[in-house]
């Protein structure tokens, strides 16, 4: 093969990696036990890339002697057969109990699939009961599923 | 001369490509847990703040069902975040609760029946469940504060960092109570 040809073909195949596994979505699970070393997970077309799961609330009980409640849930299944390659989940939550004798109660849970290449989850949650007798309470869950 | 050329550029070009699917094969799974930094006050006389906050991250990169390894999996990163939390009862009587639960996820090849990868590398397993702050400011005051990390699996013969320390608690107000306890379990 002459140098300019092989140089060429060599040129295409490196610019062709890459295209292709930026085309390639995310992965399916292989329907079969696989046997031996071979990875059971083979690609798949049409599943998401990447998929971000977000639970937030803010919950506030100004008034005196009040009541406020908030019970927030966020499920975010993946495509059937499918795993995204990066799963981002964030979970937060604000809980005022400013009113004196007030009761400010929250709950956000979030639950979201695992990548298959990167995990992310955060959590993070701020609770206050400044009023005089006042009570607050709050309940931030993250949970990724297999 | 030319086929030395010629050799000399063929070989670059396997080389870039040999280079190109093997940092495909080397990119092991990375888990990110963050469920640290979380405040929790209770200022008002009489008042009371109750928290708890559980973070449970999953398993990023290669587990098989089948208990079988990837001959090429190198491992990956779990970074599991649980401290730099503050519970705080600053009011008179007042009283604070904060309970916080990080379980880190796995990274890396991770085979429920005990195999391990003949070419596994391993991966990087760091755990911070420190920086904590308890304090019963208030006069008769209590604050009670529990943070517990567990370090994610980072496959097979990695590099585990655990950090558990820095932690604050004091009872500062007139007959006030702080507890405080930390528990910190670093990653495989």
């Amino acid at each position: 093969m002459p140098r300019p040809t092989f140089l060429l073909a060599a040129l295409v195949l490196l610019t062709a990696a890459p295209v292709s596994a930026q085309e390639m979505g995310g992965v399916r699970p292989w329907p079969v036990p696989a046997y031996g070393l071979a990875a059971p997970q083979a690609s798949g077309f049409g599943c998401q890339r990447s998929q971000t799961t977000v639970a937030i609330g803010v919950n506030r009980a100004f008034g005196p002697g009040s009541l406020a409640g908030q019970r927030t849930a966020t499920a975010s299944p993946a495509q059937a057969g499918c795993r995204p390659l990066v799963s981002t989940e964030i979970v937060a939550g604000v809980n005022l109990g400013l009113g004196a004798g007030s009761t400010a109660s929250q709950t956000v849970a979030a639950s979201a699939p695992r990548g298959s290449l990167a995990t992310i989850t955060y959590a993070r949650g701020v609770n206050l009961a400044t009023g005089p007798a006042s009570a607050a309470h709050q309940q931030i869950l993250g949970q990724i599923f297999p | 001369m030319r086929v030395r050329a010629f050799l000399a550029s063929g070989l670059t070009a396997f080389t870039l490509l040999a280079a190109a699917s093997a940092s495909a094969q080397q990119v092991g799974g990375v888990s990110i847990t963050r469920g640290g930094h979380n405040y929790n006050a209770a200022t008002g006389f009489g008042s009371y703040a109750g928290q708890s906050v559980a973070t449970i991250g999953g398993s990023a990169g290669y587990a098989s069902p089948y208990g079988y390894a990837s001959p090429y999996g190198y491992g990956g990163r779990s970074i599991t975040h649980g401290g730099g939390n503050t519970n705080l009862a600053t009011g008179a009587y007042s009283q604070a609760q904060q309970s916080v639960t990080t379980v880190g996820g796995s990274a890396g090849y991770a085979s429920p029946y005990g195999y391990a990868s003949p070419y596994g590398y391993g991966g990087h397993s760091v755990t911070n469940g420190g920086f904590n702050s308890n304090a019963a400011v208030g006069a008769f005051s209590q604050a009670h504060q529990d943070v517990t990390t567990i370090g994610g699996n980072a496959g097979y013969g990695g590099n585990s960092l655990t950090f558990g320390g820095g932690n604050h608690n004091a009872a500062i107000g007139f007959g006030s109570v702080a507890n405080q306890q930390v528990t910190t379990v670093g990653g495989q």
